[in-house]
């Protein structure tokens, strides 16, 4: 798996927030992204999701270029942005398990180190769910599903220390197996193999 | 990979709110609302033929049309906002970003949108048969081909949604409203007894349709996410009875899409600085304009169909309110958020008088554009009425969130809780108090110019001495 960034420009209402980025994030790569508040982390982070077109130059992970409308970048790339959406009345089990029908079961050896606790509280509906919880459950949705290139915008958000130490080494277990993360965090604890310092 | 089918099934079964006490409630409610509605709708549509059409002007085909315009433009605009096509909030972070067929999985949102487009273009078609007078045999055909039109334009949303074109619907919002206007004022001269070929429509929305359903495949994640946010918030505005919810949200979304690249202050200080900012908010809102001159246009379509009278009267009072509510946006901010009117620094009198200028100003401008195009002898009663309706507005900016203390009253149509009621003519209650005398001319009856000129100072004035209170 590879990410290649090439001259790309991000922002919004015409004006760019970061231009000419170039950047190559190969198999086995944690790309962290770190920055003050505005400093356009969540706008690429959208961008290398293919969810928002750049202002200019190309995105494309393993050749194919990123748009959210193409089935096979959708199924290259998993993604975890501000906050989860639940469905009411499904268990935190079968939530996972919902991510793994619609996306297909992980192949053999993808499976990520942790499940980030959720066994837990399986069987409670979201809205019985602390904020950290939800966190977690949306974490191990994430890393549930097959992907290539995993997306996360601040996954350390409402975890505790526990919880940041599984995500840090899930990250590392998920890219160890050939694949590659793009991660923007306040986490001073979160290194990754590449950092880069946005802003 | 499972199929997009297998997965829906799947979350069909697991979901526990298709249990039989659901199933039961729903059907339940279906057979007590949907008689209880078409009864009352029935009867409303009887008084209103007794009471008022049987003194209206002759029927008006480009009246209906001026009106269709900006139903269309309505549309646009919520589309444009809203959708049309939107999912659960769940459906749209955990299987729109997964490889499953996004066409099949927006397929049943889609088919929604259509149907309301049926049923919307189907109503209108039953009405405006009504209206025209048109026989049997007509006005099924009519109703059927405004319902072909219906879906075709639903279709055609979709196809809108589908598409980068955000600011060329802005755009087409805004040549509807012309349209509708020039229409309003040239009132071109239109068959009302023509044989509809309801068969082209037919086909057209066939097309359409099918066009719709295979660009659902091509529609972007953040066209439909926006939306499908804003539509829950909307619908939790309604679950929770806090209508001003949704205007709440759709403020803050609007903003967040701002860039203004200056500032517009200048070396305005003090109160000038207050009126300067409610200036640059009306001038970085330009849909606010948009709704300006549609609901300007509505009480003349209106007359055109109804003639003067009471209805007249009462769409040109609810128009108006609704139409300049744009500029009051910052004194609702002033009176939700107390704390930053608190960093101006002014007397409370002093930032209630600023906050006025902009309003008084708007709203003048709209009874003078509205009361001219239902009438140029009205123009005098529409300078003097400005005022009156622009502290109708600010007391409606001032209402704040549905009180639910309120008891809830009995009624032959069954509970009504009060709360939402004094939410909702909040506002409209004095704007009809202080146009009064307008609204007694706009109903044919007919009193001295004076009468206006003095609720609108009085009332004014007294409401900002009031306001101004701590």
């Amino acid at each position: 798996m590879v990410l290649k960034v090439e001259g790309v420009a991000v922002g919004y209402g015409g004006v760019p927030l970061l231009k000419g980025l170039d950047l190559t994030v190969p198999a086995g790569a944690v790309a962290v992204f770190r920055g003050p508040n505005g400093s356009g982390k969540s706008t690429l982070l959208r961008s290398l999701a293919g969810l928002v077109a750049p202002m200019a130059g190309t995105i494309s992970a393993d050749g194919v270029r990123a748009d959210d409308r193409d089935p096979r970048y959708r199924r290259t790339v998993a993604l975890l942005l501000d906050g989860g959406a639940w469905y009411p009345d499904l268990t935190a089990a079968e939530h996972v398990e919902l991510v793994e029908r619609a996306n297909g079961p992980l192949p053999d050896g993808w499976r990520a180190a942790g499940t980030f606790g959720v066994e837990e509280f399986a069987g409670e509906t979201p809205g019985r769910l602390s904020s950290g919880q939800l966190q977690r459950l949306a974490l191990a949705m994430v890393f549930a599903r097959p992907s290539a290139l995993l997306v996360l915008d601040e996954p350390e958000r409402h975890l505790d220390a526990e919880g940041r130490a599984t995500l840090r080494a899930t990250l590392l277990s998920y890219v160890d197996a050939g694949r590659a993360a793009v991660v923007a965090t306040h986490d001073a604890d979160l290194a990754g193999t590449q950092e880069h310092l946005l802003g | 990979m499972s199929a997009t089918g297998d997965v829906r099934r799947w979350l069909r079964r697991k979901r526990r709110h298709n249990t039989a006490e659901r199933l039961y409630t729903t059907l339940l409610a279906l057979v007590i609302g949907v008689p209880t509605l078409v009864s009352a709708a029935g009867g409303a549509l009887r008084r209103l033929d007794a009471r008022h059409l049987a003194h209206a002007m002759p029927p008006a085909p480009s009246a209906l049309l001026a009106l269709g315009l900006l139903w269309y433009a309505l549309c646009l605009a919520a589309a444009l906002r809203l959708g049309p096509v939107t999912s659960s909030a769940a459906t749209v972070t955990w299987l729109a970003t997964s490889p499953l067929d996004r066409r099949r999985l927006l397929l049943p949102a889609a088919g929604w949108v259509l149907g309301a487009g049926a049923l919307a273009g189907g109503l209108y078609g039953t009405v405006g048969a009504f209206g025209l007078a048109l026989p049997a045999a007509p006005a099924v055909a009519f109703a059927a081909a405004c319902a072909a039109l219906g879906v075709t334009l639903a279709a055609l949303l979709i196809c809108v949604q589908t598409g980068a074109y955000a600011r060329w619907g802005e755009f087409v919002i805004v040549l509807l409203v012309a349209a509708s206007a020039v229409v309003t004022v040239l009132r071109p001269a239109l068959p009302s007894d023509v044989d509809v070929p309801w068969l082209p429509f037919a086909v057209a929305a066939a097309i359409c349709g099918a066009l719709a359903v295979w660009r659902l495949g091509r529609l972007r994640w953040l066209a439909f996410a926006g939306g499908t946010r804003l539509a829950a918030t909307i619908a939790a505005g309604v679950v929770t009875l806090d209508p001003g919810l949704a205007a709440r949200v759709f403020e803050e979304q609007r903003g967040a899409a701002l860039h203004p690249r200056r500032t517009g202050f200048g070396t305005a200080l003090g109160w000038r600085a207050v009126v300067r900012q409610d200036l640059l908010s009306a001038v970085r809102a330009p849909e606010r304009w948009t709704v300006f001159a549609a609901t300007a246009v509505v009480p003349a379509t209106a007359a055109q169909i109804l003639g003067t009278g009471v209805v007249l009267a009462v769409v040109w009072l609810l128009c108006g309110v609704a139409g300049i509510a744009g500029a009051g946006a910052n004194i609702r901010r002033d009176h939700d958020q107390a704390a930053l009117p608190r960093l101006l620094g002014l007397r409370t009198g002093v930032l209630t008088a600023a906050r006025a200028v902009v309003p008084v100003l708007v709203g003048t401008l709209w009874t003078v554009l509205s009361l001219a195009l239902v009438d140029t002898r009205y123009l005098v009663w529409g300078v003097l009425a400005g005022p009156a309706l622009a502290t109708g507005m600010m007391r409606a900016a001032r209402r704040g969130r549905v009180r639910h203390e309120f008891p809830p009253i009995v009624t032959p149509a069954g509970l009504i809780p009060t709360g939402i009621l004094h939410w909702a003519i909040r506002g409209v209650d004095l704007a009809a108090l202080l146009l009064a005398p307008t609204l007694v001319v706009l109903s044919g009856g007919s009193l001295p110019l004076l009468a206006q000129a003095a609720g609108s100072v009085v009332g004014l004035a007294l409401f900002l001495r009031r306001a101004a209170r701590p």
